[in-house]
């Protein structure tokens, strides 16, 4: 028998009080017990970043930590950046480039991106670059995320040239 | 792969002593996890056993920056790595450490891993730790007899092995305060930019006088021997005037002492190709920077 725990969480601004198995991941519990299946799982070993969701505020792998580890934090998926009908700025960013192709990376880079908006809300094109090198995109050849992230960000805003900077 | 973590129980301690005292008690069937990016993938794809795991992060004492009464910094074990290469106070008195942290796998990744969990898992090719070998770091290990203190040359004796025993926490890292005049330098090579592991990784802390030559040098190596290393040889070359002659000097005597392994990522005779390339690279990087340390 797998021990089980009680945790409390608030997932998205919600709070839920659930029992989890000690070995579930974090993953695991948002796919399978909440059914937020936005969060993707991709190699369940920290690679390849489709899991990426916000603890704490920060950007993780969903894959790599174990539910019982949450206890009493805040977790953001992908789920949660839309108010309602209005898209955050980083998936109005990604809708106005085509910055999505086949979409099985797209939750994971939008937390990345996001993630690192709320600390850094005017980013270089590097900075950006970086905060997304841990997410894998299989089929768009990242230009157009990098720039949908940029247009999101508080430098497009502010006229910092989108296209220019190396 | 085995998705499914093969662990029986879970506790999440608040205090040192009642983490001591789950370590003891559970043995060697019990795990310490922190950021768990090694632990948990260990558990997974290296089959890996534990009976138990045992969640430091809630004990307030190992985490957080502090001062130390001789001026050094005190980074708890559970200091995230991207704490480590985004905090102030570290860049400001150990810049080298920044750096390597800022060098590991990805956001997310040093958003869970912890500087402890990288020292305390003991890879040859960890990141934090040649930064840790030049900064003449030591490390601070709790057990239920009391506190004792390793410098980071002796806490690692082998892949995965250190110093500590059964029923130890490692439970902070202590950096000294670096002499004005020191420079340093970490450069990890690797095939990507982000998300690899080191082929080799050199970091240089280099103690100048006014006149700019070298009082005092630290050269450390990753990747090219079972332990983070020294490379004495060529600490000694660099002291004097630093020009050319010297940092060729140091490098061709950094080649020889690395003792490189070949395998999947890099053959040892390219390793130690690269220590001496590596190791100018890094020395000119370090004397192109302005001493940080306040
Ligand atoms: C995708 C990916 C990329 C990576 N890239 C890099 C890289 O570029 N460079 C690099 O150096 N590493 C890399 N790593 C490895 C890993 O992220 C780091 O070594 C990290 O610092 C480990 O810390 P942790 O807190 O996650 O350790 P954990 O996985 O929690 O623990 C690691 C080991 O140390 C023990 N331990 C942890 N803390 C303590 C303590 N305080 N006292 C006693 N024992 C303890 C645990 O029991 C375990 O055996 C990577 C990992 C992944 C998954
Ligand atoms: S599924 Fe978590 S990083 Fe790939
Ligand atoms: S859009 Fe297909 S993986 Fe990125």
């Amino acid at each position: 028998m797998v021990k089980k725990r009680e945790i409390a969480v608030s997932v998205n601004g919600a709070r839920y009080a659930i029992e989890v198995r000690i070995n579930d991941t974090l993953l695991d519990v948002l796919r399978d017990g909440l059914g937020l299946t936005g969060t993707k799982e991709g190699c369940a070993a920290g690679d390849c970043g489709a899991c990426t969701v916000l603890l704490g505020g920060k950007a993780v792998n969903a894959c790599l930590v174990l539910a019982v580890e949450a206890d009493g934090a805040g977790v953001m998926t992908v789920e949660g950046l839309a108010q309602g009908e209005e898209l955050d700025p980083v998936q109005q960013g990604f809708v106005q480039e085509g910055a999505v192709q086949c979409g099985f990376c797209t939750p994971g880079m939008l937390m990345s991106a996001k993630g690192l908006l709320r600390e850094n809300p005017c980013p270089t094109e590097t900075e950006v670059r970086r905060a997304i090198a841990g997410n894998l995109c299989r089929c768009t050849g990242y230009v157009r995320i990098v720039r949908a992230i940029m247009s999101a960000s508080a430098s497009a805003v502010s006229g910092h040239d989108l296209r220019g900077e190396r | 792969m085995q998705k499914y973590l093969p662990f029986r129980d879970y506790f999440a301690p608040r205090t040192q002593e009642e983490a001591l005292q789950l370590v003891r008690e559970q043995g060697p069937a019990g795990r310490v996890l922190a950021g768990g990016t090694d632990l948990l993938i260990a558990m997974r794809e290296k089959g890996l056993h534990a009976e138990c795991l045992i969640n430091i992060k809630r004990i307030a004492d190992l985490g957080g920056i502090g001062s130390l009464p001789d001026g050094g910094l005190r980074i708890g074990a559970t200091t995230t790595l991207y704490e480590v290469e985004t905090s102030a106070a570290v860049r400001r008195a150990s810049s080298v450490l920044s750096e390597a942290a800022g060098t590991i796998g990805s956001v997310q990744i040093r958003n869970l891993g912890t500087i402890g969990g990288n020292v305390a898992n003991a890879s040859p090719a960890a990141d934090t730790t040649p930064a840790l070998l030049v900064l003449d770091a030591e490390m601070e290990i709790l057990s239920a007899s009391g506190t004792r203190i390793v410098a980071a040359e002796r806490f690692f004796t082998g892949p995965g092995k250190t110093v500590m025993e059964q029923g130890e926490i490692l439970a902070a890292i202590r950096i000294p305060p670096s002499a004005p005049g020191t420079r340093t330098a970490y450069i990890k090579f690797g095939p990507r930019q982000a998300m690899d592991i080191a082929v080799v990784g050199v970091a240089v802390a280099l103690k100048l006088d006014g006149d700019g030559s070298c009082r005092d040098a630290r050269v450390a190596l990753g990747a090219v021997a079972p332990t983070p290393m020294r490379a004495r040889r060529a600490e000694v070359a660099l002291i004097g005037a630093i020009d050319e002659r010297s940092v060729e000097k140091a490098a061709e005597e950094a080649c020889g002492e690395a003792k490189p392994i070949s395998d999947v990522r890099a053959s040892g005779s390219y390793r130690r190709h690269l220590v001496g390339i590596l190791l100018k690279r890094a020395v000119k990087l370090a004397l192109a920077r302005e001493h940080a340390a306040a």
